[in-house]
């Protein structure tokens, strides 16, 4: 049963081949582009990409460093009064 | 090695790898490999997707993507491989961002029954026939099985082509045998 069901399944998998003129149609587009030119849309994209998160990121840090900076000193300063006062 | 598809004989006797190496800088040497590799690739594809126009798509990304990765091709390993790799990988991404891959019944695991009759609805089943069934395997199964059979892979090969161990192409090769061996059996019953 094994062998034939290969068989079969070999068959089946021949008989899918592209349509005519597809492969002439591909080959004058992939003529038409070069090759670097993909990886570079790619590559500048994900670089572009990867940037924007990364300052993203550290302005989110620094905004919260800042803040929380501010709130302990306003803190640190109540204290201080507080304790001059006693 | 695949056959050119149409006569173009500038490189007859040329090893896929040798003109790989080329192919970077050399539109002559990667249209050779595209002769040769673009109907067993696009096999590959269509047996993996629901219709013609995605075989289509995604065919022309693999061919793009390789001609555009020419350069990063090593020698030391084998030029189809690394073609069917790209096409594994542009078919998990489509399968992720298409999310078309449904679910499929789960057959039950039951000892083989006597296999006469299964052979009987084997011989004569027609290949379309066989298709829907081998369709039904799950995504895994059914690339594993296309890669072996369909397209003449070894067992190291298509564990390279999708990352996965020998013995975990073997198991994906017995699961789907063994369904589609049930599922022949219970049409005959």
């Amino acid at each position: 049963v094994g062998d034939m069901i290969d068989q079969l399944i070999a068959e089946a998998v021949d008989s899918m081949a592209p349509r005519p003129g597809f492969a002439s149609e591909l080959l004058i587009a992939l003529r038409g582009r070069p090759a670097l030119a993909i990886s570079d849309d790619e590559s500048r994209s994900r670089v572009r990409w990867i940037v924007a998160s990364a300052l993203a990121g550290a302005a989110s840090v620094s905004i919260v460093l800042v803040a929380l900076h501010q709130r302990g000193r306003t803190r640190r300063s109540r204290f201080d009064a507080l304790m001059k006062r006693s | 090695m695949y056959l050119s598809a149409a006569g173009h004989d500038s490189y007859p006797e040329v090893a896929d790898e040798a003109l790989a190496e080329r192919a970077a800088g050399d539109f002559d040497a990667f249209e050779e490999l595209y002769r040769r590799y673009l109907p067993p690739i696009y096999r590959f594809v269509r047996s993996q997707v629901r219709d013609d126009a995605t075989a289509e798509d995604i065919t022309a990304h693999i061919f793009f993507r390789a001609l555009a990765s020419a350069a990063s091709f090593r020698s030391d390993g084998s030029y189809k491989s690394w073609i069917f790799r790209i096409a594994h990988n542009s078919i998990v991404s489509w399968r992720k961002r298409s999310d078309r891959s449904k679910p499929v019944e789960e057959i039950p695991d039951h000892p083989d029954p006597d296999p006469s009759p299964a052979l009987q609805a084997v011989a004569r089943d027609t290949s379309g026939r066989i298709w829907g069934r081998v369709e039904q395997l799950p995504p895994a199964q059914r690339e594993v099985v296309t890669l072996l059979y369909g397209e003449d892979l070894t067992i190291e090969e298509t564990a390279r082509v999708t990352r996965r161990t020998r013995g975990a192409v073997r198991i994906l090769l017995h699961r789907a045998r063994r369904r589609l061996r049930h599922s022949f059996e219970r049409e005959e019953l």
